[in-house]
């Protein structure tokens, strides 16, 4: 089964190191995200696989091939990777129309004529261009551009799906459409994919699985609840979402639980974590939206409400709480001026 | 970019220096040529000489066309392909031929590969036929190989983005496949323009047949022109020369008729697709063994093209009598007083002078054109600007000089008004295309923030114009300064050209001369062509950041 298994891989231009000992697999049908800022070393890791990079070193596989092992010597060229590719610029060549577009790797497979008509046929109905088989690519919007380079990467049934950025050319509402339509394409296909991207919403709403990277490194791997929910580091927890941060120092609760104590919050945070046993300084992250602002006679620590924002589905807040400033988002308008802040039990995690 | 009401005043103006700078040459020559009818002409053409020099001519052209082409488009994909670093120097040594003026290329090739040239003497090795038909191809192919890698890695740049190979690729496509199906039916458009501009180049080509072909009996119709000029001035002659000429611009200009046709049937409109990270571009190119091997094949060519003759120039101008070893003992600097003796000085002055007012003449005369017409009226008087380059130097001339010849014949004038003919088109490039890139809201900005339309035009619609005005008064320059079809017909006692000068000391047979006023030539030149070139860089870079 195509499971893509990729091993160290390490790469560096002069002095800048571009992966730093990159490895993780991907399973059958599984949607893996590679997540990051741009120059995190995502872009070069699918490079990589695709055969447009040599990492100086590592291990790349895929099913029972080896593409890369660079301690054996193999670099398989991309050619014979049998892998489908959509690229940020989509890459369609404009000198030949839709179909033939789509054909293009067909034909390099030998597929015999009638067959490959059939299949680019249904491969255009698939991405809803039938109707545009004859059409040259400068006669297409964008969106329909990021089809047909879609389609020709589907056409030859690919062992894997790699994506760099293919949505980043769309306008917000094509976005979302195109997003839904390719990952019901890609569960209904049964393709294992890799996604590259630096939107953090793309890859909540599509993922099996987020890699979030950073300084050429993996920072973080787990579904897209368990990366958002617990972070683990510090830049996770920023880069998915917003995210407040409390320094002070961990103790044990009254039930048992580990607790944050700070100056700013006389009753202490309850952490969320099993089996905390660091003690001393620690920091913890906790998202805008587990936070509870009431009325300045409710329990919780003091604030003051010093900016507010409407956003139409929820009102955004900045609260001081003594010498720190929260983020808070919350669906009731809440009055300007003092508040109490409660951050509920189990809402803050943990992070480096 | 001027107010409308100014652009009927344009419109007329440039098109009455068209009229007068290349229609009535142009007419005047037609009308030589038929003087005595129909029948005449025909004979004439007829006649074996006329018919030899257009075979040769055709010949020469087609093969230098495909050679460079294929030359050109080679080293365009290799040298384009490239990580940035590395490919500046590449890309500097490639066109350097195309900073030697022709006439010294083929002088210094004849000294460096000819018959006891340098090479022949030291190790005796020389290019066989450099004196005759192959050597003419072989320099002008040298020569022409720039202009085709110039316009094919123009082509590369904005039509053919490395992204579309690396989805081939990934699609299956091996690396001759890509080349087969992409890459290549990709720059047709580009391919065909370089076939364009080489063919004209080379059909118009004059210094290089001269200095190559001449000695060998070989005559092209340039050569035929310039050199039955000088030999006779019966009228029956000057009827056969014109038809001639006018046989050479209608060559020429059927060259761009057929090669605008293929290019209107090729141009599949481009993509205009985000681009991605320049550093993929090397991906495409393949391993670093590849890129060394060819950084040692460029190396090795612009070595034989352009840097051993060059050294041999050097040498044949510093050494004391011709066949002497270019020893330290043998060093001598009367060459150059030899060479500055006589009308030498004066020529350079001329030169200079033509060469300057060439070009800031031909900046303005392109400013109606770039700034006073808009839309078609543009593209149209641009397309003839641009034809009065195709015409030949050789047959422009004559045209000039039956036009205007009789009050102006053999005076310093006569030169610059060719030189405006001819270099309009080189000035008006440049500044064309510098005027496509400015952006309209740039100026709407600055009358928003308070400027008049005179303060708006000042001091953010011209600045950013300043390197495409020197650009094209640069290339202006460089081009007339090195003229010499035309300043070798057209100068009289007291106008001679510098290059005019030098034609005719090679023609006296002093090499050590020769060598030194090429010299003298070519330094100042291959230096200012240095300074366009990365001009030519500032110029694109806007691009780059947008």
């Amino acid at each position: 089964m195509p499971e893509i298994r990729v091993q160290n891989l390490r790469k560096s231009f002069g002095a800048s190191t571009v992966l730093d000992g990159i490895g993780f697999t991907v399973r059958d049908k599984e949607f893996v995200t590679l997540l990051g800022p741009s120059g995190c070393g995502k872009t070069t890791t699918l490079m990589s696989i695709a055969g447009f990079q040599t990492p100086d070193e590592g291990v790349i596989a895929v099913g029972g091939d080896v593409f890369v092992d660079r301690a054996a010597g193999v670099d398989l060229p991309a050619e014979r990777r049998d892998l489908g590719i959509v690229f940020q610029s989509y890459a369609v060549w404009p000198h030949m129309t839709v179909a033939q577009n789509v054909a293009f790797p067909l034909s390099l497979r030998k597929v015999d004529k009638r067959t490959a008509r059939g299949r680019v046929a249904e491969v255009l109905e698939l991405v809803e261009l039938g109707a545009h088989a004859d059409r040259y690519p400068h006669q297409l919007s964008g969106g329909q551009q990021q089809r047909v380079a879609l389609a020709r990467a589907i056409a030859p049934s690919p062992r894997v799906l790699l994506l760099d950025e293919p949505f980043s050319n769309l306008d917000a509402k094509l976005r979302e459409r195109a997003r839904d339509r390719l990952k019901q394409l890609q569960l209904s296909l049964g393709l294992t994919t890799v996604f590259v991207t630096h939107d953090q919403d793309e890859a909540l709403a599509m993922s099996d699985r987020i890699l979030v990277m950073n300084g050429g490194r993996i920072l973080r791997d787990g579904t897209p609840e368990e990366v958002y929910r617990e972070p683990g580091a510090r830049f996770v927890a920023e880069f998915l979402g917003q995210c407040n941060f409390v320094t002070g120092s961990i103790e044990t609760g009254p039930g048992g639980g580990a607790v944050l104590r700070t100056r700013d919050f006389p009753d202490g945070i309850a952490i969320r974590a099993d089996g905390v046993s660091a003690s001393g300084a620690a920091t913890v992250a906790v998202r805008p939206h587990d936070i509870e602002l009431c009325g300045p006679d409710g329990n919780g620590a003091e604030g003051t409400v010093v900016e507010s924002v409407f956003l139409g589905d929820h009102y955004r807040y900045t609260v001081a709480v003594g010498g720190a400033r929260l983020e808070v988002h919350a669906a009731r308008p809440v009055a300007p001026g003092p508040v109490r802040v409660r951050i509920p039990p189990h809402s803050a995690v943990l992070v480096d | 970019m001027l107010p409308a009401r100014a652009r009927p005043v344009s419109v007329v103006l440039v098109v009455a220096l068209l009229g007068a700078l290349i229609a009535v040459p142009v007419g005047q020559l037609a009308r030589t040529a038929f003087a005595s009818g129909w029948s005449g002409a025909m004979a004439a053409a007829g006649s074996r000489q006329a018919v030899l020099a257009l075979e040769h001519t055709a010949l020469v052209s087609v093969l230098v066309t495909a050679f460079a082409v294929i030359c050109g488009g080679a080293l365009a994909l290799v040298v384009e392909r490239r990580p940035r670093r590395s490919r500046t120097l590449l890309r500097l040594a490639v066109i350097s031929p195309l900073l030697i003026p022709e006439f010294v290329l083929g002088f210094s090739w004849s000294q460096a590969y000819g018959p006891s040239g340098t090479l022949d003497r030291a190790a005796g090795i020389t290019v066989p036929g450099l004196l005759g038909p192959t050597g003419v191809v072989l320099v002008l192919t040298v020569h022409a190989i720039p202009l085709a890698y110039l316009v094919i890695a123009a082509g590369l740049a904005t039509r053919a983005e490395p992204d579309l190979e690396l989805a081939a690729r990934a699609s299956g496509a091996n690396g001759r496949t890509v080349l087969r199906t992409v890459t290549l039916p990709l720059l047709r458009p580009a391919l065909t323009a370089a076939a364009a501009l080489v063919f004209v180049t080379s059909t118009n080509s004059f210094a290089v047949p001269q200095v190559l072909g001449e000695p060998a009996g070989f005559a092209t119709m340039s050569t035929l022109i310039f050199n039955d000029l000088n030999l006779s001035a019966s009228p029956d002659v000057f009827n056969q020369l014109a038809v001639v000429a006018l046989e050479q611009t209608a060559l020429v200009l059927a060259a761009i008729l057929v090669f605008g046709l293929i290019l209107r049937r090729t141009a599949t409109e481009s993509v205009r697709g985000p681009t991605t990270v320049g550093e993929r571009a090397a991906v495409a190119a393949g391993g670093h063994v590849a890129s060394r091997i060819t950084t040692a094949l460029v190396g090795l060519y612009v070595l034989i093209a352009t840097v051993v003759p060059l050294l041999v120039l050097i040498g044949v101008a510093l050494t004391r009598g011709p066949g002497l070893a270019p020893t330290p003992a043998n060093w001598t600097t009367s060459n150059f007083a030899d060479a500055f003796s006589g009308p030498t000085w004066v020529g350079l002055w001329h030169s200079l002078v033509l060469a300057a007012l060439a070009a800031v003449i031909v900046i303005v005369m392109c400013l109606p054109t770039v700034l006073g017409t808009g839309g078609r009226a543009r593209t149209t008087l641009g397309a003839g600007v641009l034809l009065g380059y195709a015409v030949p130097g050789s047959a422009l001339a004559v045209g000039i000089l039956i036009a205007y010849g009789s009050p102006l014949e053999g005076s310093a004038m006569i030169i610059l008004i060719a030189y405006l003919a001819k270099l309009w088109a080189v000035g008006h490039r440049p500044l064309s295309a510098g005027v496509d890139r400015l952006v309209p809201e740039h100026a709407m900005a600055a009358r928003a923030s308070g400027a008049g339309p005179l303060t708006a035009l000042g001091s953010v619609v011209l600045p950013p114009l300043r390197v495409a005005l020197l650009t094209g008064a640069g290339l202006v320059f460089v081009l007339a300064v090195q003229e010499v079809t035309m300043s070798g017909i057209l100068y009289g006692p007291g106008s001679e050209t510098f290059a005019a000068v030098i034609l005719n000391q090679q023609d006296l047979g002093s090499d050590g001369a020769t060598a030194a006023l090429a010299l003298t030539m070519t330094v100042p030149l291959l230096f200012i062509g240095l300074l366009l070139v990365a001009g030519r860089r500032r110029l694109r870079s806007p691009e780059a950041v947008a």
